[in-house]
């Protein structure tokens, strides 16, 4: 999957990409690193087929209905409840699926019955990774998972997220939380500059920027 | 994609069931209207003549303010809260979340009209000679609810707020009615203008020429309704391929 030579130039008249080229590894964890602005999530956003664009600069990405996408807030306004919710996804992606309490990670099942605008920020990002993974999808995207979460929670996300990319799924995800990154196969992707300044994996990023650690790569790297 | 559009419209059904404010412009306003009107006028709120007539008039308030309120604010309201990017990229068809909304509130105004119609009889007996009528307006409705959809699905390409699509909106609306009274029987242009681009006017008219009121059922009323309405499902239907999909007033 190749993003190649991709520019864009927002309304504002602001370059947010200038000749983009990016390959993102199947079967591995594509971590998207940058600073806020850089345009991350716009990057998800026209992988994922949402955002309007030139798409002939996209190869080999799955069209809409093959991608699970968390995005960053919690889209329910309505009463429905986490049980409900999850369903409702399970049956999107297979019609002939069921999902019982029983058939949910320990921690949401104590509040399968919660209805959705009763539950925090971050229980409610728990609740909506949790459908996105149940998907069966070549490619997930994951909009900064560990937002709001506790700690216990990111560590379960991120180990979520290795299982994904260890069954040959494709993962990109941004973050900004670079001590609990998923464990194994992973690629850095350092976007700066309007592209990316670097892809590699953590000890290649390390060695490259000749630090001792991914937090202080990334400092000198998107310097 | 018919399993994920049941799917989508059981969820819908849901949500808006859990929101019932709705109800009160579509449903308790007009109805609120009406018992006034009963009692001001000693049980005659129709008044003696042309009853049905005066009833399409409250029809034509449900449907359009149903399609605004419920359909175009709903689904905008859907954009905002990122249910609608979300559960497209999931549901993998941009129409599939459009199609599910329509469905909804189509089945939301039929329930409000029936209610509706329900009050009317309690408060004006005379009006049970109605009923037949009143049923074959529930059918076109079928009908009818898709094209209103069509004149106002335009709202949906606005980069606007929510807010101030909110106040476009009620200003449409009462704009719309207020124009419902403005046809003159040989002012054949003026009625084609309003017909083409006033919802209510065109509603209205839509009953009458069906249900065959005040000598509305005419080849020309006819002709007009069909050729508006093809129109409005053809053109009025380009939003639902080009919306955006993020929102407008947020990022995420």
């Amino acid at each position: 999957m190749q993003i190649q030579d991709y520019s864009l130039v927002l309304p504002d008249g602001r370059q947010l990409f200038n000749r983009l080229t990016a390959e993102f590894v199947p079967g591995k964890v594509n971590i998207l690193l940058g600073a806020n602005g850089v345009g991350k999530t716009t990057l998800l956003d026209l992988i994922a087929g949402v955002r309007a664009g030139d798409r002939s600069h996209l190869l080999g990405f799955p069209t809409m209905g093959h991608i699970g996408y968390e995005m960053q807030g919690a889209p329910f306004t309505g009463n429905v409840t986490v049980l409900e919710a999850l369903q409702m996804m399970r049956v999107l992606d297979d019609p002939a699926a069921t999902l019982e309490v029983a058939d949910l990670p320990a921690d949401l099942q104590a509040i399968a019955h919660t209805r959705f605008k009763a539950l925090s920020g971050g229980q409610r990002r728990l609740v909506l990774f949790t459908g996105i993974c149940q998907l069966r999808r070549d490619l997930y995207l994951f909009d900064e998972p560990e937002n709001g979460l506790d700690l216990r929670a990111v560590k379960r996300v991120m180990a979520q997220i290795s299982r994904l990319a260890s069954s040959g799924r494709t993962v990109i995800m941004t973050t900004h939380q670079l001590r609990a990154l998923p464990e194994g196969n992973t690629q850095v992707l350092v976007l700066a500059g309007q592209c990316i300044a670097f892809a590699g994996t953590p000890a290649e990023f390390m060695a490259e920027t000749q630090t001792g650690s991914l937090e202080a790569a990334y400092l000198k790297g998107v310097s | 994609m018919w399993r994920k559009l049941r799917t989508l419209s059981k969820f819908e059904w849901q949500m808006t069931w859990a929101d019932k404010s709705i109800l009160f412009f579509t449903l308790i306003a007009p109805t609120i209207y009406f018992v006034v009107a009963a009692v001001n006028t000693n049980g005659h709120p129709l008044g003696t003549g042309n009853a049905l007539v005066q009833l399409t008039g409250y029809w034509a308030y449900i449907v359009l303010v149903g399609v605004l309120n419920g359909f175009e604010f709903g689904l905008i309201n859907l954009r905002e809260t990122n249910f609608l990017k979300m559960f497209t990229v999931i549901a993998g068809d941009r129409r599939l979340i459009f199609y599910s909304n329509l469905a909804i509130q189509t089945l939301f105004i039929q329930i409000e009209m029936v209610c509706f119609d329900a009050v009317v009889v309690a408060l004006d007996p005379t009006t049970i000679q109605y009923l037949p009528d009143m049923a074959a307006a529930l059918l076109l409705n079928f009908l009818l609810v898709p094209i209103i959809a069509g004149f106002t699905n335009f709202f949906l390409l606005m980069p606007i707020k929510g807010n101030t699509i909110a106040l476009i909106v009620m200003g449409y609306i009462a704009v719309g009615m207020l124009l419902i009274n403005v046809s003159l029987p040989n002012e054949w242009a003026l009625n084609i203008l309003l017909t083409s681009l006033n919802p209510c006017s065109y509603v209205v008219l839509f009953y009458a020429a069906f249900l065959n009121l005040a000598h509305a059922t005419t080849g020309f009323n006819g002709t007009m309704l069909v050729v508006v309405g093809l129109f409005y499902l053809m053109v009025g239907y380009y939003p639902v391929r080009h919306m955006r999909l993020q929102s407008q007033t947020s990022r995420y």
